[in-house]
């Protein structure tokens, strides 16, 4: 019965957007201009297969192809955000032999080579020894 | 917060300082397959213990703080340090007296039903909250705004100095002679919500309860 309902509801509403004015034909248009280089853009990246060039008639859309696409290639092409770590692993050289986890500055405070030193140091300066557990190493990216 | 200026004038000019890694840091990387790669460390928990010159341990700031904050905590411990020296009663004892009477107040002035940490008292770095939500399936904070990462260092700074800052007075009040290695553990477990003997650093359940794949996982 529901579904019966249903049928009837979807006929009612189809016969009422039949009375309605047909489509504008700009929304065809549009979906030519706009879409079919996206999809196109995507395709070339993910598919070596060449793809069938635009009809020739879309030769006056050409100024607008170009200032759309470049925006999509960029999104498609360079997929990773710009505060995201780099994709590849970096050598070990590029990152002072650290793997992928670069050596960074320790902030601006003068810390003492491990705690004796420190302690010693504090025997000496008569002030009390700061020490900083954290999982990770400091002087690492990653911490 | 060691990049703050005012931070690192200060730890420079009242302490000697050393910093000391217990673990490797966990690190998640999610490759989205695409050459989207997203790095991001997990459980990165901190503390700053204040020691006299033979090690031991004094007080204790755990996780991290806003940079004033943290500069305003370890101004009046320099200070204190400086009067448990000239005072008349041993520098023992006044540590002890110190953190029985910094509980006092804390347990006074704290609701802790009211500041029972979501968490179960994890401190992590800011940039690390949206992935230990998304991992514990917690929802984000329901603010228009969202959660910025002011606003974490603000609740972590919270945190440490109402409940998890009042578990650290009451263990110093009663202990002699702790050493940072003799209490990371404790400290780690019971106040940082953190489990160094486990290698899944008290995750394991809640990253294995509800996965298919356990089994066929731990045959590879």
């Amino acid at each position: 019965m529901q579904r019966n309902l249903g049928v009837l509801a979807v006929v009612l509403t189809s016969a009422a957007l039949a009375q309605e004015a047909p489509a504008p034909q700009l929304d065809v248009a549009k979906g030519r201009v706009v879409e079919r280089p996206t999809e196109q853009v995507v395709g070339q990246l993910s598919s070596p297969v060449d793809h069938a060039p635009a009809p020739a008639e879309k030769a006056a859309d050409r100024t607008k192809r170009v200032m759309i696409e470049p925006a999509v290639e960029k999104l498609v092409g360079d997929a990773q955000p710009p505060d995201a770590a780099p994709t590849e692993v970096p050598t070990e050289a590029a990152t002072n032999g650290a793997g992928d986890n670069p050596h960074v500055e320790p902030g601006k405070v003068q810390w003492h080579d491990g705690v004796a030193a420190a302690m010693a140091a504090a025997k000496k300066s008569g002030k009390p020894v700061l020490v900083f557990h954290l999982l990770g190493q400091l002087d690492q990216r990653f911490t | 917060m060691f990049s703050d200026d005012q931070v690192a004038a200060l730890i420079n000019e009242k302490f000697e300082p050393a910093w000391q890694s217990l673990r490797p840091v966990p690190r998640v990387t999610i490759d989205f397959g695409n050459g989207a790669v997203v790095k991001r460390t997990l459980h990165g928990n901190v503390a700053t213990y204040v020691c006299n010159s033979d090690g031991t341990v004094l007080d204790i700031l755990p996780g991290i703080y806003e940079p004033k904050t943290y500069a305003r905590e370890l101004l009046g411990l320099a200070r204190l340090f400086g009067r448990s020296k000239r005072g008349s009663v041993g520098a023992d004892a006044f540590w002890r007296n110190y953190h029985r009477s910094q509980a006092e107040s804390f347990a006074a002035a704290s609701n802790p039903a009211a500041s029972t940490p979501t968490f179960r008292g994890m401190s992590i770095f800011g940039t690390e909250r949206p992935t230990r939500r998304a991992i514990r399936g917690e929802q984000p904070p329901t603010s228009a705004a969202g959660t910025s990462l002011t606003d974490s260092l603000a609740e972590d700074t919270r945190m440490n100095e109402t409940t998890r800052r009042l578990k650290i007075h009451l263990r110093l009040a009663k202990s002699d002679d702790v050493t940072p290695d003799a209490i990371n553990k404790w400290l780690y477990r019971e106040v940082l919500g953190t489990d160094l003997d486990d290698p899944y650093l008290g995750l394991k359940e809640m990253l294995f309860k509800n996965y298919p794949f356990v089994e066929e996982d731990a045959d590879d």
